[in-house]
């Protein structure tokens, strides 16, 4: 690097000091803003609760009027045949919230 | 910032850093109180009486600082020693090219490499930047 450039490059860093910080106290302030508006924002719990109770739901509701559906999630040990079922909507579910895909079996050997 | 390094150097690395430091201090002309309280602040961390800093400022005129930085061999010792220039540099939220001239001979005479100096750089001013976006939450500065 030529000696000029480098120095150049070290006064344009220290150029924008006073710029960097008004933009540090902003970005500050709208976090402030942001934390505030989130206060109105539904909990994560409670849309995680609605989540397990919307999904226990329609386990109740499949089971009294839907044949149990195969998935190709991997099934759970035990013997509930609809276990696998229940574990992989509400797996879907948590993730659809998330945001992102989940294999249904990431969650059939977790506990609650 | 991590002063780890401190316990490290050698009493003959820290009188170089010192000396290093002061001839950046002299190096524009003018002593800023900023840079003052950074110099006070190195003599309490590196335990050197602020005495012999007085004696060695008084004498930066004469300093070879290029020949003395020579002497830092150890890399990590010589990257923290462009830390601590760029942090002096930049305290007084004025850079010069004077001192930038003591920096950048003094990172060749380490051998340590011109990118290297600009992120240095880079994460010192980021460093002040949020030390000084503080000081003007907590209300100490009035920006």
């Amino acid at each position: 690097m030529d000696k000029r450039i480098l120095k150049e490059t070290l006064l344009a860093q220290a150029a924008s000091f006073e710029a960097d910080v008004r933009h540090k106290l902003d970005i500050l302030a709208n976090e402030e803003d942001f934390l505030e508006n989130k206060e109105n924002l539904p909990d994560q719990s409670d849309i995680l609760l609605d989540a397990f109770q919307t999904a226990n739901k329609e386990q109740n509701f499949s089971a009294a009027t839907q044949p149990v559906l195969q998935t190709s999630a991997t099934q759970p040990a035990g013997n509930n045949p609809t276990a696998g079922n229940t574990r992989h909507s509400m797996a879907d579910k948590i993730a659809a919230l998330r945001g992102c895909s989940l294999p249904g079996d990431y969650l059939a050997g977790t506990k609650k | 910032m991590d002063n780890d390094y401190i316990k490290t150097l050698s009493y003959d690395e820290k009188l170089i850093f010192i000396k290093v430091l002061c001839c950046l201090i002299r190096a524009d002309g003018v002593v800023d109180a900023s840079e003052l309280e950074f110099l006070k602040a190195i003599a309490i961390h590196f335990d050197i009486d602020i005495n012999l800093i007085v004696d060695i400022a008084k004498s930066a005129a004469n300093i070879d600082y290029v020949r003395e930085a020579a002497h830092i061999t150890n890399r990590r010792h010589a990257l923290e020693l462009i830390k601590e220039l760029c942090v002096l540099a930049n305290v007084d939220e004025k850079l010069d090219d004077a001192e930038l001239d003591v920096i950048i001979n003094t990172a060749e005479a380490m051998g340590i490499e011109e990118d290297k100096i600009v992120l240095i750089n880079r994460w010192v001013l980021d460093s002040l930047v949020l030390n000084k976006a503080g000081r003007i939450i907590m209300e100490a500065d009035n920006g």
